[in-house]
């Protein structure tokens, strides 16, 4: 059923012209409806065809299978709800809206890719309209986004290099094929390429020492951004690090691996540690999220289907989490409500805000029954069983270090009352009980989605 | 057979529904169905005595197919007495542990869900579930003392949960070590115990170590005890009594299944032996020095958890079985002593023993009350402590000779100190404190009904150990 | 199932007493009723079935089997389960006129006869389960009650002394019990004891239990502070049933004793109990507590004896000791309540009024200083024959003979003064007859009782033996007793002014030594409560170091305020650091 992928394709195309129109007519609400349905037409189609369990190409350069539906259905889910914030928050938004359809479709073929140079296309044009977005907002927001700018042309950089690199063995530049053969899976430059992959890839993913640009666009940048940089950016990146690891050099497991293992550890504990002295919620979230990372980087080391697996389903995981999160502190910030010490009293203020943020944070600590206890738990699974019984050590170590800031989080927002009740908008309101659900119904039933990210594991490693 | 376990958890969980949604008749409502749930885990031991058998394990659905997790809950004759105590215990909180009737909904709520997952825990019929039940119980528990405590509340609930959290994930660790290192990759507890001996000889020790790092932090013992006394001292009657009563079980019922599961934790007993004792006999030490009521209480909560844990370290079903009816034990005794803290504290609005005056005089069920829970405590033949430590000390004797009784001088030590205390202030009327508010009925009956589950498994322990198959 | 039925009526009427607690009317009838109908039950076993058992399996636990198990088949169990069954109504008839605040009755009664239950359960008690379980009740049956009063200045502090030594005897028989049933494998009493190692450990800890429970060196003195409780408990408890208990474990455990060192170990308490005994009663002021010295005395009397072997004779003094002491106990609390309250000896006179109380007060006295034939001296001859062989011993409990007949009668004579001006002594004819009828019954026993000396053994008599009947001891106790009548009445009735002037002497200092021992034990006390106030700032000290470490790791994270400074440069270099890192990784893979 070819339509599937022609539907997409479309679907996408749709999307970009219904922007560009928004720009000239300029009507808020009609540009928010059309990229909704078309943001949730996308993931009906890509949950059919994760249904009928296809898997064919499109046009040679687009393929569709559980695995590149699965992140499809992702993407296009945790964008529409990123659309949904940014409703309220942009003061721009028929430009936003522009801006965003790049990123969508950015996203979206990074997880259908075939090819190497689509990979890096699909991860530029997450990124740069990102830079954009945050720029749009005013002056104050030109300097995070020049961070982001220069940082990512650093990284695609190391990209194309990488791309370069491998071009004479796969002058095809095609995920599968690129066959290897002993003579070549030995080769300084394919093995140059990996490590440029990586270097460049973690710039997006947050691995450290490729992340520090992080704290300071994820604390300037506004909210919803924040929440897409962290929501949908890294995990694009940590898609297209599947795809070419697990796919184009995956008999060089054992040397990225080591990579990967190497870089997981140094992030944990880089955001976690730079974590519990922060005060301002958002730059908090924003190391959080680089722990996060390293916790995914785990599966991805762990090198195996079932390490492969874990991550997959953090990423899941860590998509709701993040968003839900940041819908809150972005609805907070409108509020002047930034630090932890203005956080005191909102549970008097409104203490179902209150309570969901518990809720996103216990998940992000990795407490059962939610969410990202299911995830930690796969995550250090697949690292026992790939035998780095210390690296899982580790991931635990990191987990009890995180307990400490967000319970400061925590306790802030039900200690003290404070009078004046806070209202959350309607819009905000529906992401952040959209997260909730999937936060609390995942954790309570993962058995779906484990399947669903087993079959997709199988087809990339099988690819 | 009636599933008695889906009964309680079903009754709880309507409880918990109802109690969130009529804010203002939660507590009545949270009482009513915490007492059908009482009902029913009571009906459960009278009918697993009277057929001389525990009932079937209830299996619900598949969790984690793809881990062969299922939601299978179970009782043994260890987790049938521990979720009896829960369920009295919690009952008894959430009717009469809270005087002034301050924050009643976050409360009942709270302890209710406390009451899932405790009993869920003890249940709890693979490694997974016993995770997950755990953590739920350690964060609502971090949320009573956190949400309902006193002025210094915030340290006392970040120490407590940085603990605890280090606990469970040394937890989580271990399970998942257990879980792919065992032959047949299982979380089942019976699968476990079966297969564990197969586990290789450092990871067994590794396996270990975490374990018994976890649930000693969890029990609590020397040297990972310093969580409690805060916790104690800053959160609410309600807070302590299940924190004592209940959260400290978990750590005593889940040493119980490390020595069930990994043969080689027999091989480190007498040093475990050694470490309990010392804590024991410290903690009582330590708290000679103290003051304030509650302290002195959540103090000797250490000192019976380590006797516990000597008689856990015996290795042999003596011990191991009078640990767990000492358990059930300790979870009356210790809640009734902190019920009627709580209702002193009430009733004079002052904790400390150097100027708390006259109890005797102004409430005298309080202080009645209180000496009957020293007797339980101290393990006066007829209260139920004492069947649970002589069956102890018959474990350590038997395992240890006499070395593994040397922490009976800590029963020494408390005892004398608690009837101090007792005979110094709660029995004393010079210098009497004026009385602010008199304890309602509902204080009255929950200490009549703590005090009536001591004398009933103190004089009839044999409805529990029939149970025992040792 | 009969002697299971001799406590059941007491504990009816405990839980009577106290279902009845806002109705105290009929209470104390129900619990003098309910003591008749134990003493019929224990007469009906006497007579018809002195053997009877009862037992029933309590709880088992693997192999071992905890059995409730009681019985009168030994001889000396059933004598002790008729001392108790006879006093206990004679004492409820008692507490009839001396609790007579209505308020105060339920609590005194369920606690009285939930002492009087457990006592006789000791008393039949075949199983180590039985024993400890009636062991412990009977130490907080005995706390409850010397804190009767709570309101009183001293009750509390009293009550407080009393549990602390009680505690330590019932954990030290709690591990002497544990002990046991491990080495046997099971809870039946010990028949013939190895001795040697942890049996040998077994023994001291049985010794240091009943050391606690008799009060006696060193944990005596809690037993003249216990007289802050009613009078009814001190002539109860504190002299003729409980205290005994430690005595009796001594006599059932006593295969268990059969090392020279433990035998030694006993003699040696036992002596140095006598020795304090005499000499506190010898300068003790107050009306009770001399009685109560006394009682320490008495209880090493029959420990020494037992020391030789000699169950015989400690049994003999066992036996007459409860009568004669329940009744200057009673005496004593009549002097009391008709003097007000008053209970200093030196400032109550005219006791000589009441003619009935001096006579029975009298009795008591000339039983205990030893007199042919009242039932005293046979004790107290029973114990000197025992020991005669060695001179030492004997010598010493001559001299502690002379010094009893002393105390004894300074404890009579001087409440006999006359003194007009003093009114207190005036109201010594309102003793309420219910106080009066058991010391005259109490008297008529002490006259009588050794009656039982001279039938035929049979049945529970068996126990009740004097071995041998030497003409010289006996006279030696009469001489002695007389002695010391005279020294008494030369010093306190005739020497009234000489004996005053001596009263703050050194002498006395020394005689006086229960300050000595109050010392010592406070001592002890707050040596532990200091290492307490150590162990407790090491707590706090490694709290504090905890603290500061999480502190510091806390405080780690702003180790990287420089790395992340804003500067984008700075992150471009980390970029590139990291790829030389990666690459590093790379070549030490591939090499």
């Amino acid at each position: 059923m070819p339509d599937i992928g022609y539907a997409i394709v479309a679907l996408m195309s749709l999307l970009v012209f219904s922007s560009i129109g928004g720009v000239f007519h300029r009507k808020k609400t009609i540009q928010l409806a059309a990229s909704s349905l078309i943001l949730v037409a996308l993931a009906a189609v890509s949950a059919c065809a994760l249904y009928l369990q296809d898997s064919y190409s499109v046009l040679g350069a687009l393929l569709i299978n559980p695995f590149s539906m699965l992140f499809v259905l992702l993407f296009s889910f945790t964008l529409l709800l990123i659309n949904l914030l940014s409703y309220d928050r942009s003061s721009d938004y028929p430009s936003f809206s522009l801006l965003f359809s790049f990123v969508v479709v950015g996203a979206l073929v990074v997880a259908m890719a075939n090819s190497i140079v689509t990979i890096v296309l699909g991860i530029e044009l997450t990124v740069l309209p990102t830079a954009f977005m945050i720029i749009i907002n005013g002056k104050n927001f030109v300097e995070p986004a020049v961070k982001l700018f220069i940082m990512s042309a650093v990284s695609v950089s190391m990209l194309v290099f990488a791309v370069i690199l491998i071009y004479p063995y796969d002058p095809a530049l095609s995920l599968m094929g690129y066959i290897a053969n002993p003579g070549i899976a030995g080769s300084y430059l394919v093995m140059l390429s990996l490590l440029l992959f990586i270097a460049g890839i973690s710039f997006d993913a947050a691995l450290f020492p490729f992340n520090m640009w992080i704290p300071d666009v994820y604390q300037g940048a506004p909210a919803n951004i924040t929440a897409l940089l962290s929501g949908v950016n890294k995990k694009v990146a940590f898609v297209a690090m599947l795809e070419i690891l697990f796919v184009l050099l995956l008999h060089l497991s054992p040397i990225f691996s080591v990579m990967i293992q190497a870089l997981a550890v140094i992030t944990m504990f880089f955001g976690n540690i730079v974590a519990l002295v922060q005060n301002e919620v958002k730059r908090l979230f924003a190391y959080s999220s680089i722990s996060q990372a390293g916790y995914i980087a785990i599966g991805i080391a762990a090198a195996s289907q079932l390490g492969v697996e874990s991550s997959m389903f953090y990423l899941f995981a860590h998509a709701f989490m993040i968003i839900g999160a940041f819908a809150i502190i972005l609805w907070l910030e409108s509020n002047n409500v930034r630090s932890i010490q203005e956080y005191r009293g909102l549970a008097s203020r409104n203490r179902w805000a209150a309570l969901c943020l518990t809720v996103f944070m216990l998940s992000l600590i990795g407490i059962p029954p939610f969410i990202g206890f299911i995830g930690k738990f796969l995550l250090f699974s697949s690292a026992i069983s790939a035998n780095l019984v210390w690296l899982a050590a580790i991931g635990v170590i990191n987990s009890i270090i995180s307990v400490y800031y967000y319970a400061k989080v925590i306790i802030s927002m039900y200690s003290g009352i404070e009078k004046t009740p806070l209202k959350m908008g309607t819009s905000i309101g529906i992401v952040v009980i959209i997260c909730l659900i999937a936060v609390v119904a995942i954790g309570l039933y993962p058995g779906p989605l484990i399947s669903a990210v087993s079959t997709a594991s199988n087809t990339l490693i099988a690819m | 057979m009636f599933p008695f376990i889906g009964a309680i958890m079903l009754l709880l969980f309507a409880g918990l529904l109802a109690a969130i949604a009529l804010p203002r008749r939660s507590r009545a409502v949270g009482s009513l169905f915490s007492a059908a749930a009482m009902l029913v885990a009571v009906s459960a031991l009278v009918s697993s005595f009277l057929s001389g058998a525990v009932p079937a394990p209830e299996q619900y659905f598949n969790y984690i197919s793809q881990f062969g997790i299922s939601f299978t809950l179970q009782f043994t004759p260890i987790s049938l007495a521990l979720t009896v105590m829960a369920s009295i215990v919690a009952f008894v909180a959430i009717y009469s542990g809270n005087p002034e009737k301050s924050s009643e909904h976050t409360a009942t709520s709270l302890l209710l869900l406390f009451e899932i997952s405790a009993i869920g825990l003890f249940c709890s019929s693979n490694l997974f579930i016993f995770f997950i039940f755990w953590d739920v119980g350690v964060i609502t528990l971090f949320f009573m003392i956190y949400l309902l405590g006193s002025a210094n509340r915030r340290r006392a609930a970040i120490k407590f949960i940085i603990y605890e959290i280090f606990a469970s994930s040394l937890l989580l660790f271990a399970i998942l070590l257990i879980y792919f290192y065992t032959p047949i990759h299982s979380f089942d507890i019976s699968t476990i115990i079966a297969g564990a001996s197969s586990i290789p000889q450092h990871v067994q020790i590794l396996i270990f170590a975490l374990l018994f790092i976890a649930f000693l932090i969890n029990m609590p013992a020397f040297p990972l005890h310093l969580w409690l006394p805060d916790a104690h001292t800053e959160a609410s009657t309600q807070g302590s009594m299940v924190l004592s009563g209940i959260l400290t079980k978990f750590g005593g019922y889940g040493m119980i299944l490390v020595f069930q599961m990994l043969p080689i934790s027999s091989t480190y007993s007498i040093y475990i032996m050694a470490l309990a004792t010392l804590s024991a006999i410290y903690i009582s030490f330590v708290l000679m020095s103290e003051h304030d009521i509650k302290r002195i209480i959540a103090y000797t909560t250490i000192v019976e958890m380590s006797i516990i844990l000597v008689g856990i370290s015996s290795a042999n079903p003596y011990g191991i079985y009078g640990a767990a009816y000492a358990m059930l034990a300790h979870g009356f005794a210790i809640s009734l002593l902190f019920l009627v803290a709580g209702s002193v504290k009430h009733t004079y609005q002052e904790r400390d023993i150097r100027s708390l005056r006259g109890v005797v005089s102004g409430s005298v069920s309080s202080a009645y009350s209180f000496i009957t829970g020293i007797f339980a405590t101290t393990g006066v033949p007829l209260t139920a402590t004492f069947v649970g430590d002589i069956m102890i000390f018959i474990g350590a004797v038997t395992a240890f000779s006499v070395y593994g009784a040397v922490s009976i001088i800590a029963i020494i030590l408390i005892g004398a100190f608690l009837y101090y205390v007792a005979n110094k202030s709660i029995l004393s009327t010079k210098e009497k404190l004026p009385v602010q508010e008199y304890i309602g009925f509902s204080q009255k009956a929950g200490m009549a009904i703590l005090i009536f589950f001591i004398f009933l498994f103190g004089m009839l322990p044999f409805i529990v150990t029939n149970l025992f198959n040792v | 199932m009969l002697p299971i039925l001799v406590v059941v009526p007491l504990l009816a009427a405990a839980v009577l007493a106290l279902l009845l607690r806002n109705n105290p009317e009929p209470v104390k009838y129900i619990a003098l009723l309910a003591s008749l109908a134990s003493l019929a039950i224990v007469a009906y076993i006497t007579v018809y079935n002195p053997s009877a058992t009862a037992s029933f399996d309590w709880f088992n636990l693997g192999s071992y089997q905890f059995i409730v198990s009681v019985s009168t088949a030994s001889t000396y169990q059933l004598l002790l389960l008729i001392i108790v069954a006879i006093i206990t109504p004679l004492i409820f008839l008692y507490s009839i006129g001396f609790m007579d605040v209505p308020s105060e009755q339920p609590r005194y009664y369920f606690e009285m006869c939930v002492f009087a239950a457990s006592m006789m359960l000791f008393a039949m008690s075949t199983s180590l389960i039985t024993l400890l379980i009636a062991w412990e009740m009977l130490g907080i049956t005995s706390y409850l009650l010397i804190g009767f009063w709570y309101d009183r200045e001293h009750a509390p502090t009293a009550a407080r002394k009393a549990i602390t030594t009680i505690i330590i005897g019932d954990v030290a028989l709690l591990l002497a019990v544990v002990i046991l049933a491990t080495a046997q494998g099971g809870f039946q009493y010990p028949v013939a004891g190895a001795g040697t190692g942890v049996l040998f450990l077994a023994g001291i800890l049985m010794l240091i239990a009943a050391f606690t429970k008799s009060a006696q060196f060193p944990f005596h003195e809690w037993l003249s502070d216990a007289m802050e409780g009613p009078t009814p408990v001190s002539a109860f408890l504190h002299s003729s049933t409980m205290v005994k208990a430690g005595v009796f474990l001594v006599i059932l455990m006593l295969p268990l004793f059969n090392t020279t060192y433990l035998l030694y170990l006993i003699l040696v308490v036992g002596m140095a109990s006598v020795i304090i005994g005499v000499t506190n009663a010898l300068v003790s002021r107050h009306i009770k507590k001399i009685l109560a010295y006394s009682t320490i005395e008495d209880l090493g009397l029959m420990l020494i004896p037992l020391a030789f072997g000699q169950v015989y004779a400690a049994l003999a003094l066992f036996f007459v000791q409860a009568f004669y002491k329940a009744l200057l106990f009673m005496s004593a609390g009549s002097i009391i309540k008709a003097n007000k309250g008053e209970e200093d000896i030196f400032k109550i006179f005219n006791t000589g009024q009441s003619k009935v109380v001096f006579i029975t007060a009298l009795i008591g006295t000339l039983s205990i200083a030893g007199f042919f034939p009242l039932s005293g001296f046979f004790g107290k001859y029973a114990v000197g024959s025992a020991v005669s062989s060695n001179v030492a011993v004997y010598a010493i409990l001559v001299l502690a003979e002379l010094g009893t007949s002393v105390y004894i009668f300074r404890w009579l004579f001087l409440p006999m003064r006359k003194n007009p001006q003093h009114e207190i002594g005036a109201g010594a004819n309102s003793v309420p007859l219910t106080m009066i009828i058991p010391a005259i019954v109490l008297a008529v026993l002490v006259l009588f009782a050794a009656i039982v000396f001279a039938l035929p053994h049979s049945g529970v008599l068996d126990a009740l033996v004097l071995q041998s009947t030497n003409t010289t001891e006996a006279l030696v106790v009469n001489a002695v007793a007389a002695a010391g009548l005279i020294i008494a009445y030369l010093v306190y009735v005739k020497g009234n002014r000489f004996y005053l002037s001596m009263n703050n002497s050194h002498i006395f200092a020394a005689l006086n030594n229960n300050a000595i021992t109050n010392g010592i034990y406070l001592a002890i006390c707050s040596m532990f409560l200091h290492v307490g106030k150590i162990m407790g700032m090491l707590d706090s000290d490694f709290d504090y170091t905890t603290y500061r470490l999480s502190y510091n790791i806390i405080n780690s994270g702003k180790l990287a305020k420089p790395l992340i400074n804003g500067q984008t440069n700075n992150y471009v270099i980390g970029f590139v650091i990291g790829v030389l890192v990666l690459a590093a990784a790379v070549l030490y893979v591939v090499i």
